[in-house]
């Protein structure tokens, strides 16, 4: 079974409902997963794929809520669009603050879900390739060596060849060597790429991120 | 000496009397003299008879009747008696000394008297000041209305008014010298111990003692009367304790007045009360059917946007190049199915307003009335996050009731429950409503996962009133318990081995529901 192009999970205990919102879904060409409780989905296996999860507030057993609180335990990062029938202030203000895409109350109209979808797709869509190329410049990173992480710092830092000889008590030919080394291992086509790939991969810690396998 | 006798001696008789006493005593002096003249001769004892005219004189007439007396006695007593006789002279010594003797005798007689007559007139002033003064003590005694009795300082009877001889029910004689505490016997009205005498207690603290409440003084032929009394020491000169007075008086009439006035404002606020609840009730209901109407609203609302979505889709799925039937027809497929179910909800809401016109007293199944609630109900338990669990027994017999009510008491419970349970951060919420048929009985227990309430709580939980919800009226649990009375059933609450609440309720059977179900059973 192959992966789709992108999916809709819904989760809503009433059976007209989920029919309903899966069949408007698909008629626009999306795929879609329907489940009953909040339980079922999360014990069901998701596809590495670009997503959104559509979920009513209220639930028998595990609310709405409450699984998205576990999801963010999860560090699962699906965007969520919550419907309600009983929709009040205080939830929504939760639920966005909560991280959530958008909170309709029914009746909606069927376009602004359909417009949350597409949004909250394309949104995962973009995160899921920040998250990629974050994790393939990580890779790379990974493969310098320590005295090459140390003059990629210092020249993304700005510093001249002369002075970071002189910083690291090398020569300047060593130091232009492993420089011609970083940029091809980083696959850096300028002295802008490499700062904005030093930026990326190195948000926190400056230059000494403990080795990771790739 | 009598007192009548000291009376004849009063000195205020006129003067013309004083003086005829005087005379008269003086002449029989004279006369007494003269009778002893064959015995001892004319001229000897002169003065000796006349002694007695003067005292008789200063004691009958005082002081002026003696000195009038002496004066007289002296010279008649010279002219007619001394030597030479018939002459204002004395020849003889003797005589001359004894006229001397008998005028300062005489002087001083008339003195004494008369100072004994100011003393006796002093005395019986006073006495009579002092019997005027306690005639109007005892006037205004006897004549106020509470109860007077006086003791001396041994606690026996020494005065008493006639409103406390009427209420001891005895005269001034069986009263006068008897003991306090066989006069005024009195028991506490609940207790019917005997209480100690006001009066010995002040005999023995010496100060002023009010009676305790719910006194009851035992009359002498027996009857009670309650009563409310002080007694206070009285005073000697020295303030030594002399006695005690003791007042009492008759608070039946103050009792009864009383005790009148408080039923009267007990019926008033219960009157209050009873309105106060039957407003209440009224709110509960106004308030449930709402909820009721809220819960339909919501089952109706479910299937109608299910209905508008799936036409929204189909319109999608026609209008795609090619247009895509087979899903447009599904659409419609789920339209159809959405449409029956909503139109279900407004079947069962009115099969609901059938029932409620048939009235009260059919036989009814208690397990499609909790169907039927719970089907209601559906909106609100899912609003709460209450997952919801059935334990019916099948075969259940009938019962006799009012449907309306019935269903009312089971969404009540329902409600309850999952308020209850709203409360409850974390844990699960589930709610199991079973029914069984026990006996001559049916059962029907809603058992909840919520905080539960604590055990002092639960004898008070179906009292109007009673509430653990911050805005509750407490009128919920305490409806339900009348409609099951109503029906000669009972209601109760238990805790859980677990977490919450299990509430509980029976009904009787049918008697032909009760036969049927055990046909069945044996079969």
């Amino acid at each position: 079974m192959s992966d789709p192009d992108s999916l809709v999970y819904i989760v809503d205990d009433d059976l007209s409902v989920r029919d309903a919102l899966r069949n408007l879904l698909r008629s626009v060409g999306l795929e879609v997963r329907t489940f009953a409780a909040a339980q079922e989905f999360l014990s069901s296996p998701r596809p590495e794929v670009p997503a959104c999860l559509v979920l009513d507030v209220r639930l028998p057993g595990l609310s709405g809520l409450d699984l998205q609180r576990e999801l963010a335990e999860a560090r699962s990062e699906v965007p969520i669009i919550f419907i309600t029938g009983h929709g009040d202030i205080p939830m929504s203000v939760r639920a966005m603050k909560a991280g959530a895409v958008e909170f309709l109350t029914k009746p909606f109209r069927d376009q602004d879900l359909l417009d949350a979808v597409q949004q909250a797709i394309e949104r995962d869509r973009a995160a899921r390739r920040e998250r990629a190329e974050v994790a393939e410049l990580r890779a790379r990173y990974d493969s310098l060596t320590p005295r090459e992480r140390e003059v990629m710092m210092l020249v993304a830092r700005g510093l001249a060849n002369k002075q970071i000889a002189g910083d690291l008590g090398i020569s300047e030919p060593t130091v232009k060597l492993h420089r011609g080394r970083v940029m091809h291992k980083l696959g850096a086509q300028s002295l802008a790429d490499l700062i904005h790939i030093a930026e990326k991969i190195a948000p926190p810690d400056n230059d000494q991120r403990p080795a990771q396998a790739p | 000496m009598s007192s009548n006798n000291l009376r004849l001696s009063r000195t205020k008789r006129p003067w013309p009397v004083a003086c005829g006493v005087a005379l008269a005593a003086t002449a029989g002096a004279f006369v007494l003299r003269m009778a002893f003249t064959p015995l001892i001769g004319p001229t000897t004892v002169p003065f000796d008879t006349f002694f007695l005219a003067v005292l008789v004189a200063a004691w009958f007439g005082g002081l002026w009747a003696g000195i009038l007396s002496t004066v007289v006695s002296a010279l008649a007593s010279v002219y007619f008696f001394a030597e030479p006789g018939r002459s204002m002279l004395i020849h003889n010594r003797h005589d001359q000394l004894s006229l001397l003797i008998f005028i300062a005798v005489g002087l001083c007689v008339a003195l004494l008297a008369h100072s004994q007559n100011l003393a006796l007139d002093r005395a019986e002033r006073a006495e009579n000041a002092e019997r005027v003064e306690r005639r109007r003590f005892e006037t205004t005694l006897s004549s106020i209305g509470d109860a007077v009795l006086a003791t001396d300082a041994a606690g026996c009877v020494t005065f008493a008014n006639k409103v406390a001889l009427a209420l001891v029910c005895g005269s001034e004689a069986d009263v006068l010298g008897t003991h306090i505490e066989d006069v005024f016997r009195i028991i506490n009205e609940f207790t019917r111990e005997k209480v100690e005498s006001p009066v010995v207690r002040v005999l023995r603290q010496g100060t002023v003692v009010g009676l305790a409440n719910h006194t009851l003084l035992i009359a002498r032929d027996g009857t009670e009367v309650p009563i409310d009394d002080s007694a206070a020491p009285i005073r000697g000169s020295a303030g030594e304790m002399v006695g005690v007075v003791l007042v009492f008086r008759d608070i039946t009439e103050r009792r009864a007045a009383e005790a009148l006035r408080e039923r009267q404002h007990k019926l008033e606020a219960e009157q209050a009360l009873r309105e106060k609840e039957a407003e209440l009730a009224r709110v509960a209901r106004a308030s449930a059917v709402g909820e009721l109407g809220a819960s339909i609203a919501h089952e109706v609302n479910q299937p109608l946007a299910g209905v508008a979505t799936n036409a929204d889709a189909a319109l999608r799925w026609l209008s795609r190049e090619p247009p895509r039937l087979g899903e447009a027809t599904e659409s419609l497929r789920l339209i159809a199915r959405d449409a029956e179910r909503a139109g279900a909800v407004v079947r069962r809401v009115r099969e609901l307003l059938r029932k409620k016109e048939s009235g009260a007293n059919e036989p009814l199944d208690l397990n499609a009335t909790i169907q039927e609630v719970l089907a209601l109900a559906r909106g609100h338990l899912e609003k709460d996050g209450v997952a919801v669990r059935t334990e019916l027994a099948a075969g259940l017999p009938p019962v006799r009731g009012d449907y309306v009510a019935l269903q009312q008491v089971i969404f009540n419970l329902l409600m309850n429950s999952s308020e209850a349970m709203a409360q409850v951060a974390d844990g699960p919420r589930e709610l199991v409503v079973c029914s069984r048929h026990s006996g001559p009985q049916v059962e029907v227990a809603v058992r909840d996962s919520g905080p539960g309430v604590d055990p002092a709580s639960m004898g008070r939980m179906f009292k109007a009133f009673f509430t653990t919800k911050p805005g509750g009226m407490g009128m919920g649990l305490s409806i339900c318990r009348s409609i099951i009375e109503a029906h000669g059933g009972r209601i109760a609450a238990e805790s859980n081995d677990g977490p919450g609440l299990t509430v509980r309720f029976h009904l009787p059977a049918t008697v032909e529901g009760t036969e049927a179900a055990s046909t069945n059973a044996s079969s």
